[in-house]
């Protein structure tokens, strides 16, 4: 029997240990180590051997089992004797009042959807460089365009029109799809030391490997792949990137390196963001774990909107680097994909949140983000076509004065003098 | 000694053919616990738990005469209220009211040990399929990982739900047994 400890060794390979971990999670006494173990256990029995188990468990326990679990509740035995289901009768009785909400309903859609078409068109640009392109409609592949590296000086850039084999080097070869997509390939040869893809502003690239993850590249952002190396350092990324792993079961996990962390996942679609510093994950779908580089503790998030941080900072007393650890949850999720989309919405979002994002974007400077204030919330639509000024113009829109330079923007009152002396709004910042 | 007292654990299911009505009530009372601890491994409403319970009741009332000739009345009545609970998590399911995935019982600050736990022993197990034919292996990440049922593995590998079965049956021995060789190598 088993039934007062537990070994570590998961013998969830003998039914006598499954029948103590199914005791105790009958009467709520599992610990988290016998909840994976007892949630492992019935991967590897038939549902009836498990069932069986089960059973017999219940009948062992007898009397240790809470008596009136439903608080005094009895059956309806007049009914039961009748042959009469509860939920068939439910439905019938349901059935009437389903057809007069439906009605209801229906008249509230239409009414809705009116209104609806009437907003949407507010993200429906009518003129200009999106003209026709709704709010959830991502930028074209056929547009994706990445400058290409390997070697230690080697690369060149691939245009938007180029199709088919791009590049062979070493043991990978990276094709381009009609659609745009790069495809990356391991053949048999000498390993060559890996490759670079790199996007610059305003551009995009989404690359498959051949399991079927995907990875989509936002702007200065680069995707570094090593089949050769050890499996932590094979995919490395900085930079800002949507990762999505098929639905299907995957026996390896995807392994991701940032520049102070790496993520790993077996299925789902999450948002990375990697940079000097900074790691940021959000899982969208399925799980991932975050991992710091410098600790031990991982981040587990597992659910729409969980979000963790490894932030790496100084510690001032001895000057020892640390990196930290830090989970949240996301309202917005999506605003994290705001940048695949053609038209890009933003729904009352930090305004530092969305200067970095179109910093990245098109590739301008910020001289220093504490000087936005951190209260400050934006509500605009952007188009990705647009110039940097319709977005400096929603900058202003939303309250705040900015200067600019040169490709770097500064939102510190004291640059303002720095404009004067030069006689416009145009400085530069040494 | 009252009429209730007579019953053993298995005796009121005896009377469901000459005293059903009292039978009924019997059985509710006898296993009223058992019955409700099985629902609840598949369903945590207690509503939808009463909903199961009472289908059960008159499934059983409906084979009365089938289940008292059975040597483990009791393990059938289970088998009922799973195929009742199981119709009923689908039903809510496709109304998308409720996630089908167990509740997570242990407190907060485990929860990530608990995962991490499950994950090791996932990796274990997975180590040990590479062992299998890669049909086997498939079939066993369809219906342990993705949660296939047999009828749907048969009709994605065209072959017959008995079929099926055997595979399962003989893959799930594998594993345990690679469990067990895996894991007494480094006790």
């Amino acid at each position: 029997m088993y039934s007062t400890r537990l070994s570590y060794k998961a013998m969830i390979y003998e039914r006598e240990y499954v029948k103590a971990l199914i005791r105790k999670k009958i009467l709520e006494t599992l610990s988290a180590q016998e909840w994976a173990e007892y949630q492992a256990s019935q991967r590897i029995y038939t549902d009836e051997e498990f069932d069986e188990m089960f059973a017999e468990t219940l009948l062992e326990i007898g009397d240790e089992l809470p008596a009136n679990p439903l608080g005094g509740w009895k059956p309806d035995f007049k009914r039961i004797c009748k042959g009469d289901s509860p939920t068939e009768k439910r439905h019938r009785s349901q059935w009437w009042q389903v057809a007069a909400a439906f009605a209801i309903v229906g008249m509230v859609a239409v009414w809705a959807f009116y209104h609806y078409q009437i907003d949407q068109q507010q993200y429906n640009f009518l003129h200009g460089p999106c003209f026709g392109l709704t709010s959830d409609a991502e930028i074209s592949l056929t547009e994706s365009v990445v400058f290409l590296r390997w070697g230690d000086t080697l690369g060149r850039k691939i245009e938007r029109g180029e199709r088919g084999l791009v590049l062979r080097q070493g043991n990978i070869q990276v094709f381009k799809t009609d659609d745009g997509m790069f495809q990356l390939r391991q053949r048999n040869g000498e390993p060559g030391g890996g490759i670079v893809l790199e996007t610059g502003t305003q551009q995009q690239a989404l690359v498959e490997f051949s399991d079927g993850t995907r990875i989509r590249l936002n702007a200065q952002s680069t995707l570094q792949y090593a089949p050769e190396k050890p499996k932590t350092e094979q995919i490395q990324v900085q930079g800002e990137v949507y990762v999505q792993r098929p639905e299907q079961y995957h026996m390896d996990s995807l392994v991701i390196a940032t520049n102070n962390g790496f993520v790993s996942s077996f299925s789902g679609d999450f948002a990375l963001l990697s940079q000097k510093n900074v790691t940021r994950a959000a899982a969208l779908s399925g799980e991932l774990t975050l991992h710091a580089n410098s600790r031990k503790e991982t981040l587990q998030l597992d659910c729409y909107g969980a979000q963790g941080t490894v932030a790496r900072f100084v510690n001032k007393t001895n000057g020892e680097e640390k990196d930290s650890l830090q989970y949240g949850v996301r309202k917005d999720p999506e605003t994290l994909l705001s940048w695949t989309k053609a038209v890009r919405s933003y729904q009352d979002i930090p305004l530092r949140e969305f200067v970095g994002q179109m910093s990245r974007w098109y590739g301008f400077q910020v001289k220093d983000y504490n000087c936005l204030p951190a209260d400050k919330r934006i509500t605009t639509t952007v188009c990705y076509r647009n110039d940097r000024e319709a977005v400096f113009a929603a900058i202003r829109e939303a309250g705040v004065v900015l200067y600019e330079s040169k490709g770097m923007i500064s939102f510190c009152p004291e640059d303002a003098e720095v404009t004067k002396k030069t006689e416009g709004r145009l400085a530069w910042w040494e | 000694m009252n009429e209730q007292e007579n019953h053993s654990r298995n005796d009121p299911f005896k009377d469901l053919v000459h005293c059903p009505e009292k039978a009924m009530e019997a059985i509710f009372e006898c296993y009223e616990a058992e019955l409700y601890q099985y629902v609840k491994k598949f369903i945590s409403d207690d509503d939808l738990i009463k909903d199961v319970i009472q289908e059960t009741l008159i499934a059983l009332w409906k084979q009365k005469e089938k289940i008292v000739v059975l040597d483990t009345p009791f393990f059938y009545m289970l088998r009922i209220a799973r195929y009742q609970a199981l119709s009923i998590v689908r039903e809510v399911q496709r109304k998308n009211t409720f996630p089908l995935e167990e509740n997570y019982d242990v407190p907060g600050s485990d929860k990530a040990d608990g995962k991490l736990r499950l994950q090791e022993i996932d990796r274990q197990i997975r180590e040990i399929t590479d062992t299998l034919t890669p049909r086997e292996r498939e079939i066993f990440i369809e219906s342990r990982f993705l949660g296939l049922s047999n009828r749907e593995i048969m009709e994605r590998h065209n072959m017959a739900e008995q079929t099926v079965k055997n595979y399962l049956s003989r893959i799930l021995k594998i594993v345990r047994e690679g469990l067990k060789d895996l894991l007494t190598l480094f006790v």
